[in-house]
């Protein structure tokens, strides 16, 4: 028989599914600026192209051949077709007449010859058969098609499904009229039963005479009574489909309780040219005969599904999905510090939610749906009033959050079939990749990928019972599919995809950063300050800095005020600062900044420089209120207005922190929850200190800045800008007190061949460079002394204060606008999560310049920041993810390749004693297996129902040479195995068995 | 019709195991030289005659079916002549009586009005039953106490056959018309169903000249006499059947009672005969213990004929059955 022919793969149904959830997941990334979750994409973006690939390279070089169908079947009842089925991988296939499908079946791969069992759907005569060929991929995420035609050698007449209703059946006796008796129509005569002695009443014909002569007493040959009514069905012919059909099965239910009668029976059709009536002896030959009529064709069923898609009697994947929104729904609540309602609803709900839908797995429960529609109007009016009377203190509020938690764990109870679970897997996704927006810590990795492993095994375990649902092939020659080999391909599959994303990665740039509209807010504690517009300190830290040794009352005794911790977690973060005092150095997290790129996270500028004090300027600005804030005029804006680029970055705070609201210059859009104080000088206060767990977003422009630009700009009376440069707004910034001469001139010496400002801060940098030593261990000026006079002149060895101080003065010497600023250095980049780390550590004191058309551009020469310009280029994920996964698995492999020896010891150990546990109770165990191995090394099959001699025969065919030793050996294998016990029969299969090895 | 007794008095328990040993071969080698006897006159169907000269080792009954003129009813001949003793012949016709098989109860010739026990042709050691589905039922069913416990009973009295007895039925594929088949009681007591199957081409061709066939069954001269026999018969139970061995033949036996295309599998009498049989099987290869491939090779005559399938009739569907349930039932391994 010819192959089928089949048409081109193409994408099915999931398919697009799978894309659009892969794309929001992508979109989502790229929004909120979440490395984790480009990695995730990126994984399952590989994975379902693996799969796409095998479910392509399976279905499409598929091939069936149709070898045998029933000639005549009952539409509804079983009917076997054999076929043979070859394929590279998995496939599942449908046959389907019409719409209605006959039969399905999945498959593994290889080529397979056996019978399936299906059943026809409606009357008629069945020439063609449409074939489905779907390439089953390990997680059924893309599952490609083929569909063709097979055309039946035999056309198969399909007759009617009988009707369980009654018909009336006409008698043919009824024909004769009622003086007649109905056996005058009896068939032929019944057979001869037996022989038995004469009774009254018998006919003397039945006497056997021969029986009776060898007896001498009357014997009679007795016959069965002859079978009593003939019945005849008639079906006549009309046009109506409808009742034709409706005759059609009454007829055939007709015929049936006919047979059952043990009648014979007489079905008369209407056929293209008059009637035929023919005696049927069973149903298929009426199903033949009704197929055959010259009825109108049955009307076409639609197709209801031939296997239901419930998920009944596996637990698995019901579990699995349920671990995958409680992942998601845990990474979730992670980021919301645990808010109490959503936590009991997730903890309790999600259990009892599972349960109830494995429980009503069959079918619906409308009590499950009325609590259900009730659960979710409920959680709905808690977000839409925004009500929560449980909020405890220190969670974080993110109402939309909590409501997909609680609707997803809702909708898990009704999850009865199969594309329901399949769904409640896409909204845990949405769970997780909201989480991944939510947090920056890089625990959300652990999570992301937890999710990941159970939702593909999730996937995989529904795509496997849909697979078993649909029933298999009974082959000829059975043997078990070998399962365990694909698990490694599996295995190696997956790795192959990790492997290809972290390389794709390297393609995809850093991406832009977060988007303004996913913009998260929120101050969970509202601290209100004393003072409108000044700074104030977080409540906490108050009393730990009594309690921690930095007693006020020490700061006098300790001249070197060494050590101490300032209550506002840096002693620049005040309104004024001496620059002789150092802070204790805090290594823990203080906040994680989400960037593209690393800029200074600025806090406090000062203005006013007293020979040793910091002091910052007086007027508090103006006070702005609302959420999503504007910042319109600092002083010292640059002259340009537009271009630049947009720089947003997102603050997350760990520790309580003081109302200082960090921002890269320049600052011009802030959303945060709390009334912000805009002042002048550049620094922003909100009106409410930020405790742990408080998000902002500052939008930044950042102006192009290179050192051509910068150069260009000049100097004060030099260059196109000279008359710029006295802006009188920017003398406050040349204050100055009465400077030790020497100070000056070193400045005037140092900046003096460099007409343009850029040129002489670099000239000082270098000088500070060569003549200065960072040092944390600096020497205290005496009182009196200049500060920066003493740095110069005597000690050389300060830290960030000191040099940013001495750069400032020695520029404002010389008439260059410069100011000291404090806030943070940008701190580690975390590739993963796409975030900086800030420590405390990171604090940092460095100097403002001001230019006329970039506005303050930051000089520092202790911390490596470079220039806004220099950073067009981002980088790409790929590459600091690499270099990070490297170190991890090199930090994994020195603990793991002691874990590996150990298993493998212990395997060993295991393997030892099961060995030896094996000998002994059955001597010959290790003799056998060695065999069995020796005659599938030589190319012989072993299956598992072959005796040991007919392995020999084999061993012998393939093999000639060892054909004796092989006979041997299998007949000493035997002698141990079944023989009477003899202990040297062990000895003697292994002397034979070691024998045959030589040979071969 | 002498009954004859046979008087087989088990090893002593010091030398069971050799005296067990040195029987079984005894028994192999009556096997071997009956197989060789038979092969004369059949040509070309070894495999075959090695089955059938098993099957009345192990004291069953033989049942050979297959198309007609394939030579079903002269390897029984052939069989019976080698086996030796008497010879009882009964050709099944449709109005046979059970009387005319196993005898009936008739007046005494001489005075007097007695009534004595007339015995039928099967009191003999060898009975072939040609064409045993010609025949109707009733006397089909004369044949259960026949086969199964080897008596007689007519008119109150118990009447024993002779032993060794063997009963070697010949019959035509249901398929073909004018046939009773066999009810499941009757074919169940048969412990073998043979299938001859055409010869192939050299054998063919060497009957047709004259080489083999039923010129050469005069020449055939018994190969024992029939207290050998008896004994060789007892010998074969001695056979040693290790546990593992009988587990195996009782998940053959599941298996074939529940799949689901079965709606009558073996029974235990099936399994016994099969057990049988694998031990002559084994005492003619020359072993005293009996091997997964004696059951293998003999599961599908012994097995077959008992199943009842739900969608087929006939020895031929029921054959596949069974060689698809030997397939999948994995062997004991050591």
């Amino acid at each position: 028989m010819a192959p089928t022919r089949l048409r081109p793969c193409r994408p099915t149904g999931a398919a697009v599914g799978t894309v659009a959830l892969v794309l929001g997941a992508a979109l989502l990334a790229a929004s909120s600026g979440a490395t984790w979750l480009w990695i995730v994409a990126a994984l399952a973006a590989a994975l379902v192209t693996a799969g796409t690939a095998l479910g392509i390279a399976g279905a499409a070089r598929a091939r069936l051949v149709l070898l045998d169908a029933p000639r005549v079947a009952v539409a509804g009842e079983p009917a076997r077709f054999t076929v043979a089925v070859r394929s590279p991988r998995a496939i599942a296939v449908r046959l389907v007449d019409g719409t209605a499908p006959v039969a399905s079946w999945w498959q593994p791969g290889g080529e397979h010859r056996g019978v399936v069992v299906g059943s026809f759907a409606a009357r008629g005569t069945v020439e063609l058969l449409d074939v489905c060929l779907r390439g089953a991929a390990p997680f059924g995420l893309w599952p490609w098609e083929r569909r063709g035609r097979v055309a039946l050698a035999t056309p198969t007449m399909v007759g009617p499904a009988p009707s369980a209703e009654g018909a009336p059946v006409l008698r043919a006796a009824d024909e004769l009229g009622d003086d007649e008796r109905a056996v005058s129509r009896r068939g032929e005569a019944g057979a001869l039963r037996g022989v038995r002695e004469w009774s009254d009443g018998d006919p003397v014909s039945w006497v056997h005479w021969p029986s009776s002569a060898r007896t001498g007493t009357l014997l009679v040959r007795e016959w069965d009574p002859p079978t009593a009514d003939e019945l005849e069905v008639r079906v006549e012919r009309t046009a109506d489909p409808q009742a034709a059909d409706t005759a059609a099965r009454h007829a055939a239910g007709a015929v049936d309780v006919a047979l059952r009668r043990a009648g014979r029976v007489r079905l008369d059709v209407p056929v293209p040219n008059g009637r035929h009536a023919a005696v049927v002896h069973d149903r298929l030959e009426a199903a033949a005969l009704l197929a055959a009529a010259d009825l109108p064709p049955a009307p076409r069923v639609t197709a209801a599904p031939a296997t239901p898609s419930n998920v009944e009697g596996r637990w698995w994947p019901r579990l699995l999905v349920a671990a995958a929104i409680a992942i998601g729904a845990g990474a979730s609540l992670v980021a919301l510090r645990w808010p109490p309602t959503t936590t009991l609803v997730t903890l309790v709900g999600l259990p009892l939610a599972t349960w109830v839908s494995w429980h009503h797995r069959r079918e619906r429960s409308q009590l499950v749906v009325l609590f259900s529609a009730l659960a979710v109007l409920v959680a709905l009016l808690r977000f839409a009033t925004g009500i929560d009377t449980t909020a405890a203190v220190g969670t974080v509020r993110d109402p939309l959050a909590e409501l997909l938690i609680a609707i997803v764990v809702i909708h898990m109870a009704d999850a009865r079939e199969r594309r329901n679970l399949r769904f409640a897997l896409g909204s845990s996704a949405v769970l997780v990749f909201y989480a991944g927006a939510l947090r920056v810590d890089p625990g959300y990795g652990l999570w992301a990928l937890t999710w990941f492993a159970v939702a593909a095994g999730a996937l995989a375990a529904l795509h496997r019972s849909a697979l078993a649902d649909l029933g298999t092939l009974e082959r000829d020659d059975p043997e078990p599919p070998r399962v365990a080999p694909r698990v490694a391909r599996a295995v190696a599959v997956g790795v192959a995809s990790v492997g290809v994303s972290v390389g794709l990665l390297a393609l995809v740039p850093v991406p832009e950063g977060p988007v303004r509209v996913l913009s998260p807010t929120q101050v969970p504690v509202r601290s209100p300050i004393p003072t409108p517009g000044a700074l104030a300190a977080p409540p906490g830290l108050v009393a730990a800095a009594g309690a921690d040794g930095g007693d006020p009352s020490d700061a006098d005794a300790d001249p070197d005020r060494a050590g101490q911790q300032s209550v506002f977690g840096y002693t620049a973060f005040e309104p004024s600062f001496d620059t002789s005092t150092r802070g204790r150095p805090n290594p823990s997290v203080v906040m994680r900044v989400r960037a593209p790129a690393p800029d200074f996270w600025r806090g406090q500028t000062f203005e006013q420089w007293d020979g040793r004090t910091w002091t910052a300027a007086d007027d508090p600005g103006e006070l702005v209120d609302g959420r999503n804030t504007r910042i319109t005029g600092f002083d010292g804006d640059p002259l340009v207005r537009e271009g630049g680029e947009e720089f947003v970055q997102t603050y997350f705070l760990e520790t309580d922190l003081p109302n200082l609201v960090f921002a890269a210059y320049r600052p011009t859009q802030l959303i945060l929850d709390a009334d912000v104080w805009v002042r002048p000088d550049g620094a922003l206060r909100a009106d409410t200190t930020l405790p742990d767990g408080s998000v902002y977003t500052v939008v930044s422009r950042r102006l192009p800045v290179t050192d051509e630009i910068l150069a260009a700009q000049g100097a004060p009376g030099f260059g196109r800008f000279a008359s710029a440069w006295q802006d009188p707004q920017m003398q406050r910034y040349l204050q100055l007190p009465e400077l030790p001469d020497r100070l000056a001139q070193l400045a005037r010496e140092i900046t003096a061949p460099f007409p343009d400002v850029h040129g002489k801060v670099r000239a000082i940098e270098a000088w500070l460079g060569a003549n200065v030593a960072y040092d944390l261990d600096a020497p205290v000026p005496p009182d009196g002394q200049d500060a920066v006079d003493h740095f110069v002149f005597e000690g050389r060895r300060g830290f960030c204060e000191q040099i940013a101080s001495t750069l400032v003065v020695m520029l404002r010497a010389v008439g260059v606008p410069a100011r000291v600023a404090a806030g943070y250095t940008p701190g580690e980049r975390d590739p993963f999560a796409g975030v900086y780390v800030v420590r405390g550590d990171d604090a940092h004191a460095w100097a403002e310049v001001w230019y006329p058309l970039s506005g303050w551009q930051s000089y520092d020469p202790t911390a490596s920041v470079p220039l806004a310009g220099d950073t067009q280029s981002r980088g790409s994920l790929g590459g600091p993810i690499a270099a990070a996964v490297g170190s991890l698995a090199v930090e994994a492999l020195r603990w793991l390749v002691p874990a590996v020896l150990v298993g493998l010891t212990g395997w060993g150990v295991v393997a030892l004693v099961r060995r030896r546990r094996r000998t002994v109770a059955s001597p010959a165990w290790a003799a056998q297996a060695r065999f069995e191995r020796l005659a599938r090394r030589a190319g012989v099959a072993v299956r598992s129902s072959d005796p040991n001699p007919v392995v020999a025969e084999r061993l012998a065919a393939a093999r000639p040479a060892a054909a004796d030793a092989a006979r041997a050996a299998a007949g000493a294998l035997d002698t141990a195995a079944f023989g009477r016990t003899a202990p040297a029969a062990a000895d003697d299969a292994e002397a034979a068995v070691a024998t045959l090895a030589r040979h071969l | 019709m002498e009954r004859v007794l046979t008087s087989f008095a088990p090893p002593s328990a010091t030398a069971r195991a050799d005296d067990a040993r040195m029987a079984v071969t005894a028994a192999g080698a009556l096997g071997r030289a009956l197989t060789e006897a038979v092969a004369g006159t059949i040509v070309g169907k070894a495999e075959a005659i090695s089955q059938a000269v098993a099957c009345v080792l192990s004291g069953g009954h033989l049942l050979v079916e297959d198309v007609p003129g394939v030579g079903k009813t002269l390897l029984a001949q052939t069989l019976a002549a080698a086996m030796g003793g008497s010879f009882g012949r009964v050709q099944g016709t449709p109005d046979l009586l059970p009387g005319d098989v196993v005898g009936a109860v008739v007046p005494d010739e001489g005075e007097g009005w007695h009534l004595r026990f007339r015995e039928g042709p099967v009191f003999a050691n060898v009975v072939l039953f040609d064409e045993i589905n010609r025949t109707s039922p009733r006397t089909q069913a004369a044949l259960l106490e026949v086969a199964e416990e080897r008596t007689v009973s007519v008119d109150g009295q118990t009447h024993p056959l002779p032993v060794p007895f063997v009963l070697l039925a010949t019959q035509n594929p249901v398929e073909i018309a004018g046939t009773f088949p066999l009810g499941e009681g009757t074919i169940d007591r048969f412990a073998y169903a043979l299938s001859l199957g055409r010869a192939d081409a050299a054998a063919e061709r060497a009957v047709l000249l004259g080489d083999g066939g039923r010129d050469r069954l005069v020449s055939v001269a018994p190969v024992a006499e029939p207290p050998a026999l008896a004994a060789a018969q007892e010998a074969v139970r001695l056979v040693h059947v290790a546990d593992v061995l009988a587990d195996y033949v009782v998940r053959l036996l599941d298996a074939t009672r529940t799949h689901p295309r079965v709606r009558l599998g073996v029974s235990t009498r099936g399994g016994i005969a099969l057990v049988r049989l694998a031990q002559a099987s084994a005492a003619m290869a020359g072993r005293d213990h009996v091997t997964p491939a004696d059951v293998q090779a003999l599961a599908v005559g012994a097995l077959a004929h008992r199943i009842v399938l739900a969608d087929a009739r006939g020895l031929v569907p029921a054959r596949d059955l069974v060689r698809e349930v030997v397939a999948a039932v994995p062997v004991p391994r050591p």
